[in-house]
């Protein structure tokens, strides 16, 4: 199993696919990312439903001419995962934003800002947002099974209410989509490896 | 007062009906009297009536925040029923999240002891260690311990019966992991409350 690659999204309706940015960010990533370029949010909004199992990083427009801003778009998103790490990008100063946009911003999760030629500090939030991949237990699960393919279809889990069962495959999807059952075993999981590592020191 | 969920339709009915059999065997065991209620009859008008004859009273069955349910969905007990029949009682259950809202209910009316589980319980491969971890507590209890050493005897089975699984069945060690984490046990006056069962 080859080691995946990570999507950058880039989500702007002027910024065009020649953009020193896009283009900067698609040479500097060509072997660790796949990136796709999005003018409408409601398709790339379409293409992050259809790669949610995937590890992904939306760099996204503050502002469209369309009915889709891009705070709306994250906010759709975070409905749906807290996982995707979004960079927002705007043009302007942040005390341009409506008062009622920075506080979403603010109040939500793995958000990050840059002004919109900022290439530096993109390339910057891109590389603290795989640090903190190498850290989160869904990543270390993606990294483990890229390490030990043996272990996809082994049997991870099984719910007691329905007998269903989930292979350590299943469980990556789960996490990633933040299910019920996927929140549940890494909450069950740290349980387990606090326990014993106390245990250990009796 | 046993009272426990076997319908055959209900998931896990075979658990919980077990754990009901250890708690009947440890009142045999220790000549201590008792009744016992399963579908059709576990529903909260005849937990009602007899309580006030009783102690103690066991269930194992599904649950939520708010109450234990009988293989018709319908409540057993729960925050929305009367249960000042448990005033100065004790109430050991099995049942998932009941200790997050029952708990406090129960206790305003006066409630001397509960045990119970804030979050889910899990059951997953062989029964044996989740009965025992489970009713390590009420044994104890019924043979005389205070609920101090009740509830050090269930940490201590808990423990054990983790230790073992991790030799044969490592995710149900880490399932038995999260009932310990999730148990409350809880006496009105501090942990020497001795209920005189007898």
């Amino acid at each position: 199993m080859e080691e995946k690659k990570f999507h950058i999204i880039i989500v702007d309706d002027t910024m065009g696919e020649k953009d020193p940015f896009v283009v900067e960010l698609k040479l500097n990533y060509q072997k660790e990312a796949i990136i796709s370029y999005f003018t409408k949010v409601e398709e790339a909004l379409t293409f992050v439903d259809e790669h949610m199992s995937e590890q992904m990083v939306i760099i996204m427009d503050c502002r469209f001419g369309s009915v889709w801003q891009g705070v709306d778009a994250v906010k759709e998103l975070r409905k749906k995962t807290s996982l995707i790490y979004v960079i927002m990008m705007s043009a302007n100063n942040v005390n341009q934003l409506s008062s009622q946009d920075i506080m979403s911003l603010i109040n939500m999760d793995s958000i990050f800002f840059i002004k919109n030629t900022d290439i530096e500090g993109a390339k910057e939030k891109i590389e603290t947002i795989r640090k903190l991949w190498n850290v989160r237990f869904d990543c270390v699960l993606e990294q483990w099974l890229i390490r030990h393919p043996e272990d996809n279809d082994k049997e991870a889990f099984s719910e007691a209410s329905t007998g269903k069962t989930y292979t350590w495959a299943d469980i990556l999807m789960e996490l990633r989509l933040q299910t019920p059952v996927g929140k549940s075993f890494e909450h069950k999981l740290n349980e387990y490896y606090i326990y014993q590592l106390n245990r250990s020191k009796k | 007062m046993i009272a426990y969920n076997n319908n055959p339709a209900t998931v896990l009915h075979d658990f919980l009906e077990s754990c009901a059999d250890e708690a009947k065997q440890f009142c045999v065991d220790n000549g201590i009297a008792y009744t016992s209620f399963c579908p059709p009859d576990l529903n909260h008008q005849n937990i009602v009536e007899i309580m006030p004859d009783y102690q103690l009273c066991f269930l194992a069955g599904h649950g939520d925040e708010n109450g234990i349910y009988n293989e018709n969905g319908e409540t057993v007990v729960s925050t929305f029923t009367t249960n000042y029949c448990f005033n100065g009682k004790g109430f050991y259950s099995i049942a998932c999240f009941c200790a997050q809202n029952l708990y406090p209910h129960l206790k305003a009316l006066g409630l001397q002891f509960f045990v119970g589980y804030n979050d889910t319980f899990n059951v997953r491969g062989e029964r044996e260690p989740f009965i025992y971890s489970a009713m390590a507590g009420l044994k104890s209890f019924l043979s005389g311990d205070n609920a101090e050493i009740a509830k050090e005897k269930m940490l201590a089975t808990y423990d054990e019966q983790i230790a073992a699984l991790d030799e044969t069945d490592p995710m149900a060690a880490v399932e038995l992991v999260h009932n310990k984490e999730a148990l409350v046990f809880e006496c009105d006056n501090g942990t020497s409350c001795l209920v005189n069962l007898k």
